[in-house]
């Protein structure tokens, strides 16, 4: 890795959503791993493109839903049997089968809530600031920009030939971004 | 991970010839050669049964032609709701799998002729399927009415109509579509589909009442004809899946199919497995919960003498592990794995239906009887199969003209 002090990375700009879908992978099959792609909607396929597959999101949820169940569940039993039993009907204390919707309903609402707050963790926000910002240009992300990205710590990164890579991806500009 | 799959690859690459004419005919003979099988099996094993005492002949051979007829009718009604949903819905799921819900569907002409034995059988088979309605006390004198031999016959009449008339228009426009000779046939498909949906939805309701649930006529559940319907969208739906994937390392799929798709294919299959649980349950919960002496009878027929092993067997293996399985994408991304996800389902819908329709017999402790359910089961998908691959070898495997197929088959 080439010492760039200074330098966050090279932000390159396409025309539309096919162009940035194959830059990113020729990117990808050109080995690159640090980079990341920018657009005002999602398009689908982008991150495979990029070979970004395997998150640890799945793994993080499956948990939520199943802490969320084990409370569920554990608060009725908690609550009807061990805590304060009641004979109702002649029913078991233990009546499992009515505490389902609650039991599923507490695994939809980790599950869903692991989802929101570990998407955000993981992706580091809230951040109010990105040496991207520093890019006047990127702000078109939001709007009708699409960007690609490789960050300088990229083990293949090299000032030049990183550039006229990039160049020969067919972009509207490539931009250097400051640190 | 740098060695991952991308979208630009389709998936399977060992990709044959596309099938042949005389690979056609090959299954055909196998589903003739099936059904004559298994008619001879289920009168032989009848015949048997009958003389070593051991059933409760004619009725038990009615039942058991009713399981093996109730799960291809499911096969075929669930695929007529399938062409329906994908004409509202779009997607490209529904225009890959299009032709084959088609020859599903096609597959309700020899069901409404398959229908005819047990029409001669209501009068052994239900309570009150008498040609003369059966004097009863006033409470349920409607009921016996409703569900005496001459109303069964006349609806079951009305729902093939329906059911035939619905496949029938989706299968000219189509055609025409194909032979370029109709103007507008999408739209018309796609305007028949919702009213088409309502009209299943009202039919299969009043169907299963007459043909299922009064095996029991003291009993009745609201939620039942839901249940019946999410179990033939399941098996319409997991049948399509099995005939697809098979094909699907032949033209003109080969090639076509990308990750994406499989991944569709699979969420829809997770969705539905889920629909069926959450339908079977709630109406277990409901009827549990209330206990009361005119819903309860049904459960406890199906919660002793061995069913109680049949209901966990049901709650694992048509809920639990596909349920489990069908979240992987490494499950809904691979040919065979999801294959085989989508034939266990197929199989535990014939114990799913086993398991709703027999117990409402007494067996007398006899328990040689699944092998008739079997034989029924093995003919009527003989003639089901027979009836189907003729109808789908009989066009191009994708709606070639459709507007949105070049949309469907794009990869990315």
């Amino acid at each position: 890795m080439e010492n760039n002090p200074g330098l966050y990375g090279l932000l390159a700009e396409f025309e539309n959503p096919k162009a940035l879908l194959q830059a990113a992978r020729s990117v990808h099959e050109a080995g690159y791993t640090r980079i990341d792609a920018y657009s005002p909607f999602p398009i689908e396929g982008l991150s495979d493109a990029m070979g970004f597959r395997r998150t640890r999101m799945p793994l993080l949820i499956l948990i939520g839903g199943v802490t969320g169940a084990l409370c569920g569940f554990g608060l009725q039993y908690y609550c009807a049997v061990l805590s304060y039993p009641i004979n109702v009907a002649g029913r078991p204390l233990n009546s499992w089968p009515s505490w389902i919707p609650v039991t599923f309903e507490m695994t939809i609402l980790l599950a869903s809530l692991t989802a929101v707050f570990g998407l955000l963790a993981l992706c580091g926000l809230p951040m109010p600031y990105h040496p991207l910002f520093n890019v006047p240009r990127f702000s078109r992300a939001t709007r009708d920009g699409f960007f690609l990205c490789i960050e300088s710590l990229d083990p293949r990164f090299e000032r030049t030939a990183t550039r006229d890579f990039l160049a020969g991806l067919n972009p509207r500009e490539v931009l250097e971004v400051p640190q | 991970m740098s060695h991952a799959i991308t979208t630009a690859h389709p998936i399977e690459t060992d990709s044959r010839p596309e099938v042949s004419a005389e690979e056609w005919k090959r299954v055909r003979r196998l589903c003739a050669l099936a059904t004559g099988a298994g008619a001879a099996a289920f009168c032989l094993l009848g015949l048997l049964l009958w003389m070593m005492n051991g059933i409760d002949a004619p009725k038990q051979l009615f039942v058991s032609y009713l399981v093996g007829f109730n799960y291809w009718l499911g096969c075929a009604l669930g695929g007529l709701v399938f062409l329906m949903l994908q004409y509202v819905t779009g997607g490209a799921w529904g225009i890959l799998l299009r032709r084959i819900f088609e020859a599903s569907a096609s597959t309700l002409v020899p069901l409404a002729i398959l229908i005819v034995p047990l029409i001669f059988g209501l009068s052994f088979v239900y309570e009150y399927g008498q040609w003369t309605p059966k004097p009863t006390e006033p409470k349920l004198a409607s009921k016996a009415v409703w569900l005496s031999a001459p109303a069964v016959a006349l609806k079951a009449a009305i729902f093939f109509a329906c059911w035939n008339g619905l496949a029938y228009w989706f299968r000219r426009w189509s055609r025409q579509q194909d032979e370029g000779t109709g103007v507008g046939t999408l739209d018309r498909c796609e305007s028949l589909g919702a009213p088409g949906i309502l009209i299943y939805a009202l039919t299969v309701t009043f169907a299963s009442i007459d043909w299922v649930m009064s095996l029991q006529p003291e009993w009745y559940s609201t939620i039942f004809p839901v249940m019946y319907a999410v179990g033939q969208l399941l098996n319409g739906y997991a049948f399509a899946l099995v005939v697809f994937l098979l094909l699907s390392n032949r033209p003109p799929f080969a090639g076509a199919i990308h990750p994406a798709h499989m991944r569709d294919f699979g969420s829809l299959l997770l969705a539905f497995v889920m629909f069926w649980a959450y339908m079977s349950f709630s109406q277990f919960l409901l009827v549990w919960v209330g206990n009361l002496k005119e819903e309860i009878p049904w459960y406890l027929l199906r919660a002793r003498g061995g069913w109680e092993f049949v209901i966990i067997f049901i709650a694992i293996f048509h809920f639990a592990v596909p349920f489990l399985l069908l979240m992987l994408r490494d499950v809904k991304e691979h040919r065979r794995r999801l294959l085989a996800v989508a034939i266990g389902l197929l199989m535990m819908r014939f114990l799913d239906l086993f398991w709703w329709i027999e117990p409402s017999l007494n067996h007398h402790g006899q328990y040689f009887y699944w092998m008739l359910d079997v034989s029924a089961w093995v003919a009527i998908g003989g003639s089901f199969l027979w009836w189907f691959t003729g109808t789908l070898s009989n066009r191009p495997l994708l709606p070639l003209k459709d507007p949105n197929l070049a949309e469907a088959l794009r990869d990315e």
